[in-house]
């Protein structure tokens, strides 16, 4: 699902532009044998909020859903003002068929994100921990939900041992967390199909490589372990188009990253639905600007598979998956 | 422990004769037998009284020996089972293949294990379980309602969050949605035992689909049959009603969803492998609903639907045994293959209702307990009647501080599930603790009461817990059932688990009201009752009554060709006549392929045939009787809901009888003495399950499937034996060229007695033709086989096009051949023109079975992948 792209650096826009991408992600099964009966589940949507704003959308499925369901609100998070609820697209497929073809094209604005961060400002990353302790009788936090072990990203006490260095008592939050990224980036290595989807995260630890989803749900069970809210980010990532061309067809990738909860953070939003959450991208070691298209949230890659369904029949499948991202305006 | 019986007195009171029986109890615990003065407590005192009268403790013993062995007979004979789980196994559970007709079980099934004597509950201790359960289900009722929306529990800190946002049983999918109906649970089962003070306490709550109202039922039934007077006499109050409470609960929300069509209703199994099978084909047959597996149900544009033989019927309500996170394989747990994909968008949809809704599952954990008294305090301002056992949740610190130095008298629990059904693992409890505060949870011990149980001829007192469960009434209020599930240690100090070897009890709850002697069975029904009581035929019960019988018929016909093959070997034959027997040996999985025939060595065929009859997994290629006993078994196993007890049991007595008379030592083969009399007893069994069957069965399109496919097996099987006694060089060189060879041929078509009145010359074989082909009353011959199978075809669901292209495959009329065809003829003539019949019918009957299950079963199978 990633190649080796994703660890480009992103483009570099000027600073402080918001930038209008327009992205194309194919994703294409071929079956060995008639596929009888299909559903499918779709996070294919970029998120809507302050800074990013999804001009068109258009789902083109091949072939065509006898049964298109309308897109569901999902996973409503009551009283939450965490996240903004993740689009989701159910169809299904009850006619055989020997391949599937999904294609999403987006239309989004982005607008360029923590700026003015302070990491030095940030809050302790003990105190932050300790409030979202039962017993402390602080006030309940929606955001203390990413902090538990999640289907991807089980509890390692190894990953507690990995991060402690970087957060010694007192330190403020995010300057723990970017030197977790800094070293996590430093000492691992990407290697694209070095690990698939159900590599288990100790593996990923004891040999040091992985792809994006590796570093992102790495990330995360390690601030986890500090008893840190961390969630994962499933989006694009506007690459360097080759010099004097047009960006390559297919040449991206989707990409994942990790979002760290420390409301209180100088250049981190304080209000609407992103409040108190500050990216981090671990596979290219950088804080996301306008580059990154974010389309949805959740504990680990689980919640927001970009596409997947539960097939009868079929047999062996091929999957094939082709990400563009184009920049159509810079502002 | 030593142990003097009373000495023999006939003055002894009855109440006496029982206690001289009784053990002593651990006197830190509650004897339900006993007053703390050794007297037997009054509801004993009674249970005494009313037993048969004998005069001696010896006696006594004798009685209840006999006794608990009648009712061990009885769980066999109803074949009672419970599928006991390796760890291995459990881990695995879900990714079992589940194919209805095939496949092996992991597992293995022990005889369900009961207790002679009841445990006896008295009504006032009655009236306090009941008051604490009843408060304690409308208020986890109440719970989830907040959660699925305000949520103030989580946000007034009275509920902690991770023991909702972690535990696996919070369905992110499904937050912030009310079930349909607004009702999330529709029975709730709580864990309770007695404390050495006689005070009830809570162990343990089951929300997801709690077990045990199977076997409760049928423990009833089996216990009171022994104990009838002392059931009267102690006024033992009835369950059937909670059970049609449960029923009509779930009925009234689906009618709801349903609109203007009528309700449908089904039990939602994970299958034959899973723990507690039996009591979900025992359930479903007594409340009167199809029992499905996940593979039966589809869902299509946010409805759910029954694939049946009549296509796909509508679902409106499901009972569930099958835990939340097994059953959307889209957007729960990838690994099961035991759900349905896409019954989360029925149920935000609003379109099914499921008992229970999902999502409760956080409310097992234990840690819980240790917020539910606030939490009531919250919603009703009243202090929970029924206390839990004290709990701890680690992850509290102030609760950890507060026990971590008096952890002796205290259990370590998991707050999270885990993995397969292994004891929670850790090496040091502060050390688990420190790694991972939230996944612990203390709970006191408590010294459960002593039940007595009786075994090696004394009352031994066992260590006791009973589940209770609490049924929904829709309108916001619940009923206790007045009874329950007690489970005791297999030994005095054992913990208390089916699992590990327990074993249960019937409960009695006594009543000083009025009893509600409510039965499910006899009732009068409405018309729209009637409707909804014609069971629709799942597409996977039909494929099974479709093999059901047509192993019934093969198993007949392998017999009957054994019996033959066995009696034929020491008398002289002619040649022709002992290779077609080997041939239809052989063709018919008696001999394994490669044997020599019975021409180049009698013994060493006689060997391979005998050697083969009780190979059940067919290991020496030979797929003979026991192998056919077996697959009959495995269709009917699947079948349960369906078939009479008494069908069943005669399908399993058949297997367990047969293989027990020729079992000997291991080298040793079976001498044909031994084999024949089997033989015919087998033939007599086969002959009462045929008879079950075709006049014991109601003639839906299940019954007609079945019918179709014992038609079809029986084609194939005549067509198959005419082919082999009819096919050779030359006719002079057949095996009908001898009179034995007809009369054999006649035989194994069970037409003997016919031919010998009809016609004089044996070997004329025209007569034959007329009688095994021609004769359409003969229920053996071709045209006999053909006609019937014509007439049930016509009354199989679907489209007339659909039926005529499947009559289409037979012949139009008769069986295909007339006599005038044959007449003038000389022999060869008639013979080539009999095989060909017979080829063409044979490969016509393939076709038929494959273009049957195309129609009516495929839809059912093939396994789903995640992709």
């Amino acid at each position: 699902m990633n190649s080796p792209l994703d660890a480009v650096p992103e483009a570099q826009p000027a600073p402080g532009a918001a930038l209008l991408l327009e992205v194309q992600h194919d994703t294409h099964y071929r079956y060995a044998t008639p596929v009888s009966l299909a559903h499918h589940l779709a996070h294919l949507q970029p998120l809507q909020d302050e800074h990013q704003t999804v001009l068109a959308f258009d789902l083109d499925i091949d072939p065509q859903p006898e049964c298109p369901v309308p897109s569901q609100q999902a996973a409503q998070q009551a009283q939450s003002s965490s996240a903004a609820p993740p689009v989701q697209q159910f169809f299904s497929l009850t006619q055989p068929h020997r391949h599937l073809r999904v294609r999403a094209s987006s239309r989004v604005r982005v607008a360029p994100r923590f700026k003015d961060l302070q990491p030095s400002q940030s809050p302790p990353w003990d105190d932050l921990a300790a409030g979202l302790r039962h017993s402390s009788g602080a006030p309940y936090q929606a955001a203390a939900q990413f902090s538990y072990p999640s289907p991807f990203v089980p509890r390692l006490p190894a990953l507690r041992r990995y991060a402690e260095p970087s957060f010694p008592a007192g330190a403020p939050v995010v300057q723990g967390a970017l030197q977790l990224m800094q070293r996590l980036h430093d000492e691992f290595s990407y290697e694209a199909d070095s690990t698939d989807i159900d590599t288990p995260l100790d593996q990923v630890l004891e040999h040091r490589r992985g792809v994006c989803q590796d570093f992102a749900h790495l990330m995360i069970g390690a601030l986890r372990m500090l008893g840190l809210p961390a969630r994962y980010v499933s989006g694009y990532l506007l690459t360097q188009p080759p010099e004097g061309g047009p960006a390559l067809l297919g040449a991206d990738a989707t990409h994942a990253w990790v979002q760290l909860w420390c409301p209180g953070t100088p250049g981190v939003p304080s209000t609407g639905a992103a409040a108190g959450w500050l990216d981090l991208d671990p596979t290219n070691n950088r804080v996301p600007g306008a580059g990154h298209v974010r389309l949805a949230l959740g504990r680990d890659f689980c919640d927001v598979t970009p596409l997947r369904g539960v097939i009868r029949g079929g047999g062996q499948h091929t999957l094939a998956v082709g990400v563009s991202t184009r920049v159509l305006q810079s502002s | 422990m030593p142990f003097s019986p009373a000495p023999p007195s006939p003055l002894a009171s009855e109440a006496a004769l029982l206690a001289a029986h009784a053990l002593p109890a651990d006197p830190a615990t509650w004897d339900e037998l006993r007053e703390p003065s050794g007297a037997l407590r009054p509801a004993w005192a009674v249970f005494a009284r009313e037993m048969p009268a004998v005069a001696t403790a010896q006696a006594l013993a004798q009685d209840l020996n006999q006794r608990r062995a009648q009712v061990q007979q009885r769980i066999q004979a109803d074949g009672v089972t419970h599928n006991v789980f390796t760890e291995a196994a459990a881990d695995q559970r879900g990714a079992v293949g589940l194919n209805g007709a095939g496949g092996v079980a992991a597992n293995a099934a022990r005889p369900w294990s009961l207790e002679l004597l009841p445990l006896i509950i008295e009504p006032a201790d009655w009236a306090q379980i009941s008051a604490g359960v009843l408060q304690r289900a409308a208020l986890l009722e109440q719970l989830l309602v907040d959660l699925a929306g305000p949520q103030q529990l989580l946000h007034r800190g009275l509920l902690p969050p991770a023991l909702v946002l972690r535990h696996p049983g919070w369905l992110r999918p499904l937050q912030g949605h009310r079930p349909p109906g607004g009702q999330h649970l529709y029975v709730v089962a709580f864990d309770i035992a007695r404390g050495a003070d006689g005070r009830w306490w809570l162990a343990a709550q089951r929300t997801q689909g709690p077990s045990g109202l199977g076997y409760m039922l049928h423990n009833r039934l089996v216990v009171v049959q022994q104990f009838a007077q002392a059931f009267q006499q102690l006024r033992v109050q009835r369950i059937a009603s909670a059970y049609r409470q449960l029923l009509s609960t779930l009925e009234q929300q689906a009618a709801a969803v349903a609109g203007s069509s009528t309700p449908r209703v089904v039990l939602l199994t994970p299958g034959p492998y899973s723990e507690t099978y039996f009591e979900h084909a025992y359930l479903a047959r007594y409340l009167g609903v199809p029992l499905v597996e996940g593979g039966d149900l589809t869902v299509r544009g946010e409805r759910l639907y029954m694939k049946t033989v009549e296509g796909l019927e509508p679902v409106h309500g499901v009972l569930r045994r099958l835990d939340d996170d097994w059953c959307d394989p889209l957007e729960l747990r990838a690994d099961s293959t035991l759900g349905v994909p896409g019954l989360l968008q029925a149920t935000r949809a609003g379109t099914v209702v499921l008992a229970n809704a999902l999502g409760s599952g956080f409310l097992e954990s234990p840690a819980v307990q240790a917020y539910l008294p606030g939490i009531a305090q919250h919603f009703s301002g009243q202090p929970l009647l029924m206390p839990a056992m004290p709990t701890w949740w680690c992850g509290d610190a102030q609760a950890w501080q507060q026990v971590r130095g008096a952890l002796a008298d205290k259990v370590m629990r998991s707050t999270y599930p885990r993995g397969g059904r292994a004891s929670p693992h850790y090496g040091h409890p502060e050390q688990a603790v420190h790694e991972d505060a939230d996944a612990w949870t203390l709970q006191a011990r408590l010294p459960m009461s002593r039940a007595p149980i009786w075994g090696d001829g004394a009352l031994k007192p066992r260590p006791a817990m009973v589940r209770v469960y609490a049924i929904a009434d829709g309108k916001g209020g619940w009923q206790v059932m007045p009874g329950g599930m007690t489970r005791v240690a297999p030994s005095e100090d054992g913990s208390v688990s089916m699992q590990r070897g327990g074993t249960s009890l019937d409960t009695w709850v006594m009543t000083n009201g009025p009893l509600d002697t409510y039965s499910m069975l006899p009732q009068r029904l409405q018309a729209d009752d009637l409707v909804r009581r014609r069971r629709p035929v799942s597409s996977r019960t039909g494929e099974n009554l479709f093999w059901l019988g047509r192993y019934t018929e093969r198993t007949e016909q392998i017999v009957r060709l054994a019996r033959t093959t066995l009696a034929l070997l020491p008398l002289e034959v002619p040649a022709p006549v002992r290779l077609a027997v080997s041939t239809l040996a052989l063709r018919s999985g008696l001999a394994p392929p490669g044997v020599p025939t019975l021409l180049q060595s009698a013994t060493l065929f006689e060997r391979s045939v005998l050697a083969g009859l009780a190979d059940a997994t067919a290991a020496q290629g030979a797929y003979s009787i026991a192998y056919n006993l077996a697959a009959l078994e495995r269709a009917a196993q699947s079948l349960r809901d369906r078939l009479s007890p008494k069908q069943w049991g005669l399908v399993r007595s058949m297997g367990a009888g047969f293989r027990a008379a020729l079992a000997g030592s291991a080298d040793d083969l079976p001498t044909p003495a031994r084999v024949l009399p089997a033989l015919d007893h087998l033939g007599l069994q086969l002959a009462a399950v045929t008879g079950m069957q075709t006049d014991r069965m109601t003639r839906d399109h299940g019954w007609r499937l079945l019918t179709v496919g014992r038609l079809i097996e029986r084609l194939q099987g005549v067509a198959l034996r005419l082919d082999v006694f009819v096919h050779a060089e030359s006719f002079e060189k057949s095996a009908l060229g001898s009179v034995a060879g007809v009369e054999l041929l006649v035989d194994l078509l069970d037409s003997l007695i016919t031919f010998r009145a009809r016609y004089q010359r044996h070997e004329d074989l025209l007569a034959l033709a007329d009688l095994l082909v021609l004769d359409e009353t003969n229920p053996r011959s071709l045209a006999g086989v053909l006609r019937r199978l014509r007439l049930e075809i016509d009354k199989l669901p679907g489209p007339p096009e659909g039926l005529l292209a499947l009559r289409a495959l037979l012949p139009a009329q008769g069986a295909g051949l007339t006599l005038e065809q044959l007449q003038g003829a000389d022999d060869k003539s008639v013979a080539t023109q009999l095989r060909n019949l017979a080829l063409q019918l044979s490969s016509s009957a393939s076709d038929l079975a494959e273009r049957v299950s195309g129609h009516y079963f495929t839809p059912a199978h093939g396994l789903d992948q995640r992709v």
